[in-house]
């Protein structure tokens, strides 16, 4: 509201014009009007107020002006240094932030900061052990230091993403085993094939990249655009790599060895030399990650004694839902794009993950079962809209799961390659009321409903 | 008593063409126009006057309570200080540079 606070009235309305009229304008300006031109005019302009007289000096130092800086400029709303230090002001704090990053555009410095507050606040409350394989933001020296190794500059917006934060803690032998499920990008499991990604380091990235060029270069092959390797997978090999030119994020595919790879990122949105708001691949890419976790699309599993984040799209319209006696049934798939694709270029493999659940109870022609276990499957894979598999067969992944009213899902995952670009997957399972051993009633099928196979505008 | 040097009728006027947009009439002291809206054009021109004017402008619009001109001629103002050194702030805006003068106290 702009009712200015009495005292600030007061001098207006009791001061008479005294001799010769005081010049008008910004010196003899006090109080709630002075206030709102400094806010307007925002952080450069008040600093050089500040040097322009005493009067206005003490205008611009009230802390109000500079917690509405912090707020704006930095998306700052406590006076807090980097490194999350208290200081004595918001003065203090707009000076330490503009001196640290001043040589960043500040609507990049707070969407980065935003960025890394609202993923590290996601991982506190849902996967805390994570939290400690982040490490602190890199120095500009560090930077500096790891494009002189690598022999190109990185992206501004990926400079400013590894100031906040540098990578996860990198591989090592002592702690592979506790370490390798917390990759902040996550994966996938199914079967024997386990891939969680990791965000590298800096020193990492230059290493990695290294041994990718020199790899290249063993083989004849050309070593080409600036690609700095910036994510990996612990378990089986998966490698992100971004363009440090172009600002583009492409995955490698399963001959990445031959230079082979995909964008992950839709090229239209990469504006790397935008100057108020540049955006590189690794920006955006992390940024809808973020956006999949907070809304729920994608969530935390768990893998035998630990937990990780699991890739497989948990709500409509990739995940698909239908519920048939009782029985409830979501289905979703992911692209896969590293995995070594049996048969010719054009084949995709995917994965994709099934849960079973009777979420109240399983009931058939007015009469409640204690329980119902899955006897067999039909299973329709189409290609576009062709159908090019239409199979039965028992139970599922070789097992034939027993479901009880109110249990956990059960979740099973499987693969089919597909030859061609988009498709889809529906069937149904055929369950007996009670047990296979024990039938109670006459065996029903449960709908699985169809789910997409699609390569997405991002891959993770 | 705050004395408007040339301004009684220019702000009066600002009142009136506010009150007469059925939008900003709505909301009368908080009403801020769209960059499209043929009220942005208006309050753009109504802020064509030489310092003195905009500073009574301001003072006017404190004392009267009226956001949306408050607003407007704060902005002006703070529009003008961007990208100008001190020395260029300090004749924009007639400051006197009274640090020398302290400085000897």
């Amino acid at each position: 509201s702009l009712t200015p606070p009495k005292s600030h009235r007061a001098t207006l309305m009791a001061s008479p014009p005294t001799g010769p009229a005081a010049p008008a304008g910004l010196e003899s300006m006090e109080g709630l009007a002075l206030d709102i031109i400094i806010a307007k005019a925002g952080a450069r302009p008040a600093a050089a107020l500040a040097c322009a007289s005493t009067h206005l000096r003490a205008a611009v130092a009230e802390d109000a002006v500079w917690r509405s800086f912090c707020a704006r400029d930095l998306g700052l709303d406590a006076p807090l240094d980097p490194e999350d230090r208290p200081l004595p002001s918001f003065k203090d704090a707009y000076k330490v932030w503009s001196e640290s990053f001043g040589m960043y555009p500040l609507p990049l410095v707070k969407r980065v900061k935003l960025f890394w507050s609202s993923l590290k606040g996601w991982i506190s409350e849902n996967f805390p052990e994570a939290l400690r394989t982040l490490s602190k933001g890199a120095s500009e020296a560090q930077i500096r230091s790891a494009e002189d190794d690598l022999g190109f500059k990185l992206p501004m917006p990926t400079k400013l993403l590894y100031r906040f934060c540098n990578g996860q803690l990198p591989f090592s032998k002592n702690e592979d085993i506790r370490m390798a499920p917390l990759g902040i990008i996550g994966g996938y499991v199914f079967y024997n094939y386990n891939v969680n990604v990791h965000l590298s380091s800096l020193e990492q990235m230059v290493e990695e990249t290294k041994e990718f060029n020199l790899h290249l270069e063993e083989q004849g092959l050309p070593i080409g655009p600036n690609l700095a390797l910036v994510a990996s997978s612990w378990y089986h090999p998966k490698t992100f790599l971004l363009n440090c030119s172009s600002g583009d994020l492409y995955v490698g595919t399963a001959n990445l060895s031959a230079g082979e790879m995909m964008p992950c990122v839709p090229e239209s949105l990469i504006k790397p030399t935008n100057s108020d708001m540049p955006q590189d691949g690794l920006l955006l890419w992390l940024e809808e990650h973020l956006r999949r976790l907070q809304n729920g699309m994608i969530k935390i599993r768990p893998l035998s004694t630990s937990r990780y984040i699991c890739l497989y799209p948990e709500a409509s319209p990739l995940c698909s839902s239908a519920v048939t006696n009782g029985v409830k049934v979501r289905a979703s798939a992911v692209f896969v794009p590293e995995h070594p694709r049996r048969g010719h270029l054009g084949t995709h493999l995917y994965s994709y993950s099934i849960r079973l659940s009777v979420p109240e109870a399983c009931m058939l022609g007015g009469v409640y079962f204690s329980s119902c276990q899955l006897h067999s499957r039909h299973w329709i894979i189409r290609c576009k809209d062709t159908v090019v598999s239409d199979m039965h067969g028992e139970g599922v992944i070789g097992e034939h799961p027993l479901l009880l009213p109110g249990q956990d899902e059960f979740v099973y995952e499987s693969c089919t390659p597909l030859n061609g670009s988009s498709g889809s997957v529906e069937g149904s399972f055929t369950f007996v009321p009670g047990r296979l051993t024990q039938p109670e009633g006459k065996p029903f099928d449960v709908t699985v409903a169809p789910f997409p196979l699609e390569v997405p505008d991002y891959i993770f | 008593m705050v004395r408007l040097r040339s301004s009684d009728g220019q702000e009066l006027e600002y009142v009136n063409r506010h009150f007469s947009d059925p939008a900003a009439a709505a909301d009368p002291f908080d009403y801020i126009p769209n960059f499209d809206d043929p009220l942005k054009a208006f309050d753009d021109a109504f802020v064509q006057v030489d310092q003195d004017t905009l500073f009574d402008l301001i003072d006017a619009a404190e004392c009267l309570e009226i956001e949306g001109l408050m607003d407007l001629t704060c902005k002006t103002v703070a529009d003008q200080m961007r990208g100008k050194t001190i020395e260029e702030i300090r004749k924009k805006f007639h400051v006197v540079n009274d640090y020398t003068a302290w400085a000897f106290e």
